[in-house]
């Protein structure tokens, strides 16, 4: 099933937001969308504000400008608050609760759901994608190899059904092999849900590969946008914007 | 002489003039005061400055002033005593301040909350008894005017004039501290440790050294209190005082020069009306006081003041 | 013999009480990252309230189930909207806050009730079983704390607001995220930590008698303990508490004498945080400079 046969409803939508930590503003009047069905690629080399962005959109910083979710207003709500409206964030590290089992990590993501019917038919499906997980349910979470948890930090932020979900940097730290699966992971769900998939990644090879519409940021602005196959084409694009890849 | 020095000294002699124009018990309770002051400016380096907070300095007061009283009753004259007691002072401080001042803040303060609760008991021991009165305490006698000055000055004015003498010395000893290398280092060290480490500050050192600074003052503040009551007990130094210290240099204005002068004033003259509504009525003040600045003056009175136009020296 | 038993089994019970207050440290460090120092003065607080009820004549656990309320909410309360909005307050103050609330609530105890010594009845029968090894003050005082750390345990084990807080406790930002609540989580924390307090305060009044100054060498124990599992073991402190108890009495009846028992509470509490401050039982962290 192809991304065009899908609506292009916009999901998030991210207005001249401006972000830092206290100093000078790190992420500098960005714009972007995010749209249902779509994987949306945010690129740009280390330290340009990706990280950044995303934790300006959960209400982590301090930011400026407007974050809408579908049509409600989100900027300045507290991050739990947001979560709970439907976005689902994986961060940077993934935040794995390395003391918790895997299947108590799945029911953490709960908590952000809008009722708990239907959770545990949730947590199976998401078993389902992950088998690997479902193995090791009730193994301490921290004793995971790092694709795994990657798995299941997902997992976790799936299990709260989100319509946004916010991946940063998720082949970080993993071999090839593992960080191909995660991004199996992430076309399954593409194709099998409505999310809207904002994904931050410093190899823009897999990226490009996976995404639909890209982002490129360069010192905490937006310098390119487009369709994803667009920039993988145009070399210059890249060389200019991403250095060496 | 810069106009700071100039400021403290001319004050000091203001302050001199005081005993003349008041009533002996407040004179008396003036020298209380001071040397509390001298003990929250020590504190004051140690918490103002670089941050560390010490829930404990009670039990400094306390070894300064059993210290004074211990070496007076074994014979010497009270203006070696002090010094001898801040020495000792230093040198327990010493021992225990670089292991201590590893900690982290809550623990700090837990690790002192915990000498301020143990000291008195161990005062009071039935094993030290011979060198402490155990529960009675020690007797000693004040420093007495010269027999020249006699019919002029009475026993608690001259007290008063050698506390004054001995908080003014603190004073302009704590001011060249202020301006050099260490006084930055340990308010570098106070905003971000590992910064201030990176820039080449031996942060242990510096807190080490804040502490002994900080004992010492304690000890002679607490020297010149049981000189000044002539009688040393367990129960002067229990935890109320320590926790009252911290009140004072809160209140009055961490970190600033006055702010150890309006807590020590503060500590000093307010449970004596208070008593008068209730036993419990100093810690309710005390507690409600710091806890309104903190959530609402942060900078202590010090801090409200220095928002008028004072004439400023520094 | 008999009297070393005697020794060890009422060093228990004394211990339960500093197991109780150790946890109670141990789940307000975990949730809020802040030591409460007035831990005790809150116990004391709330068993004074508890001698009211009784005197008005309410029935003993019915009196020990609305302080336990009681508490829970006061706290909560506090946390809430006092104590919470200190996050953004530099450590000296955070301190000072603490101090001004452990003095408020001193002087409130004393203000109230005055500084007489009064007596709290024990729930339990007078007398004594096994041939006078064990009283049945202790063993009811012992099956009190292990029930209500069973409640505990199924409280964070088996509910969706245990797992809550359990989450929030581990990792704060991933918490957030998944939509808990870290404020109300903290909230809860001393809810629950007041909780014990009571049963601790309670438990020990009978012994201890009851005045102002009455918590503050269980307070000093309860530290240690929670620092012998390194502040953040629920274990640890549980245990830590146990141990220290059996010790404090065992130290004080055949080493040091009883009067130094502030003073053992200060060396172990100073040697521990300098020379192992992950506790006995803790891994180490980097939180030193």
């Amino acid at each position: 099933m192809s991304s065009i046969d899908k609506a292009q409803d916009v999901v998030l939508d991210v207005q001249r937001v401006s972000a830092g930590y206290g100093g000078p503003a790190v992420v500098r009047d960005v714009s972007l969308t995010v749209k249902a069905g779509r994987i949306t690629a945010l690129l740009g080399t280390n330290g340009v504000g990706k990280t950044t962005l995303m934790r300006a959109v959960c209400g982590m910083v301090q930011a400026t400008g407007s974050v809408t979710l579908g049509s409600t207003a989100i900027s300045g709500l507290r991050t739990e608050h947001i979560a709970r409206l439907g976005i689902a964030h994986v961060p940077e590290g993934r935040g794995t609760f390395i003391d918790l089992t895997v299947e108590e990590n799945l029911r953490v993501g709960c908590f952000a759901r809008r009722s708990m019917e239907g959770a545990a038919d949730t947590m199976e499906r998401i078993y389902g994608w992950l088998p690997r997980l479902a193995e090791r349910r009730d193994q301490r979470a921290g004793s995971l190899s790092g694709g795994e948890q990657q798995m299941l930090a997902i997992g976790r932020a799936l299990m709260a059904d989100p319509k946004v979900l916010l991946l940063d940097e998720p082949s970080f730290g993993l071999a090839p092999r593992v960080a191909a699966e995660v991004m199996h992971l992430l076309r399954r769900l593409q194709s099998e849900t409505r999310m809207g998939i904002l994904l931050v990644e410093q190899n823009t090879e897999i990226a490009l590969g996976l995404a639909d519409d890209a982002y490129v940021l360069r010192a905490g602005a937006v310098v390119a946008s487009g369709a994803a196959a667009q920039l993988r084409e145009s070399a210059d694009l890249q060389a200019a914007y991403l250095g060496s890849h | 002489m810069n106009t700071s020095t100039r400021n403290i000294l001319v004050v000091s002699l203001l302050a001199a003039a005081l005993p003349l124009f008041v009533p002996d018990f407040l004179t008396f309770q003036l020298t209380q005061t001071i040397g509390l002051a001298i003990a929250l400016i020590g504190l004051n380096v140690l918490t103002g400055w670089a941050g560390q907070p010490s829930i404990g300095h009670g039990a400094f007061f306390a070894i300064g002033a059993y210290g004074t009283a211990m070496l007076i009753n074994a014979g010497l004259p009270w203006w070696a005593a002090l010094p001898l007691a801040c020495v000792f002072g230093a040198a327990i401080a010493f021992v225990i301040g670089k292991p201590i001042l590893r900690l982290e803040h809550s623990y700090l303060a837990l690790a002192t909350f915990a000498i301020a609760l143990a000291v008195p008991q161990l005062v009071r021991n039935a094993a030290v008894e011979p060198w402490t009165g155990g529960a009675q305490g020690l007797q000693l006698d004040r420093p007495a005017p010269p027999a020249w000055l006699e019919p002029w000055v009475g026993q608690d004015t001259w007290m008063y004039w050698v506390a004054l003498v001995i908080a003014v010395a603190v004073m302009l000893g704590v001011q060249r501290l202020s301006r050099a290398r260490l006084g930055l280092e340990l308010r570098a060290l106070s905003d971000h440790a590992v910064a201030a480490a990176g820039c080449g500050i031996d942060v242990p050192r510096s807190k080490a050294l804040a502490f002994v600074i900080s004992v010492v003052c304690a000890c002679a503040g607490g020297g010149l209190y049981a000189l000044n009551v002539q009688l040393v007990t367990p129960d002067s130094f229990t935890l109320f005082l320590s926790l009252t210290m911290v009140v004072g240099l809160v209140v009055g204005g961490p970190g600033t020069q006055l702010g150890p002068w309006i807590g020590a004033l503060f500590v000093q003259f307010i449970p004596s009306y208070a008593d008068r509504i209730s036993t419990a009525a100093p810690w309710a003040i005390f507690g409600v006081a710091i806890l309104l600045v903190v959530f609402l003056q942060p900078s202590g009175i010090a801090g409200l003041l220095s928002r008028t136009p004072w004439p400023r020296g520094h | 013999m008999e009297a070393f038993v005697n020794q060890v089994v009422a060093g228990l019970t004394t211990g339960c009480a500093y197991a109780l207050i150790g946890l109670a440290l141990v789940i307000v460090y975990r949730t809020t990252s802040h030591v409460n120092f007035a831990q005790g003065e809150m116990a004391t607080l709330t068993t004074y309230i508890a001698w009211s009820l009784l005197q008005a004549g309410v029935p003993y656990w019915v009196a020990f189930a609305l302080t336990l309320v009681g508490a829970f909410v006061f706290a909560a309360g506090l946390e809430r909207w006092v104590i919470g909005r200190l996050s953004t307050a530099s450590p000296l103050a955070t301190v000072a806050a603490f101090i001004g609330l452990f003095m408020t609530i001193h002087s409130l105890t004393g203000y109230i009730w005055g500084y007489d010594v009064r007596e709290l009845p024990s729930p339990f029968p007078s007398g004594s079983l096994a041939g006078g090894l064990v009283s049945w003050h202790q063993l009811g005082v012992a099956l009190v704390t292990a029930a209500m750390l069973a409640l505990l345990w199924v409280f964070f084990r088996f509910t969706r607001v245990g797992l809550a807080v359990r989450a929030a406790a581990q990792n704060p930002a991933s918490a957030r995220l998944s939509g808990i609540s870290t404020q109300t989580m903290a909230a809860l924390g001393w809810g629950l930590a007041a909780s014990m307090g009571v049963v601790a305060g309670m438990m020990v009044a009978p012994q201890l008698y009851l005045d102002p100054h009455m918590m503050s060498g269980v307070l000093i124990y309860g530290f240690a303990a929670a620092l012998m599992g390194g502040i953040q073991s629920v274990p640890g402190a549980v245990i830590g508490g146990l141990v220290l108890g059996v010790l404090e009495n065992l130290l004080g009846a055949y080493v040091v004498g009883t009067q130094l028992k502030l003073t053992v509470a200060m060396v172990l509490i100073v040697g521990m945080l300098v020379w192992r401050p992950q506790g006995l039982l803790g891994r180490p962290s980097a939180k030193r400079v």
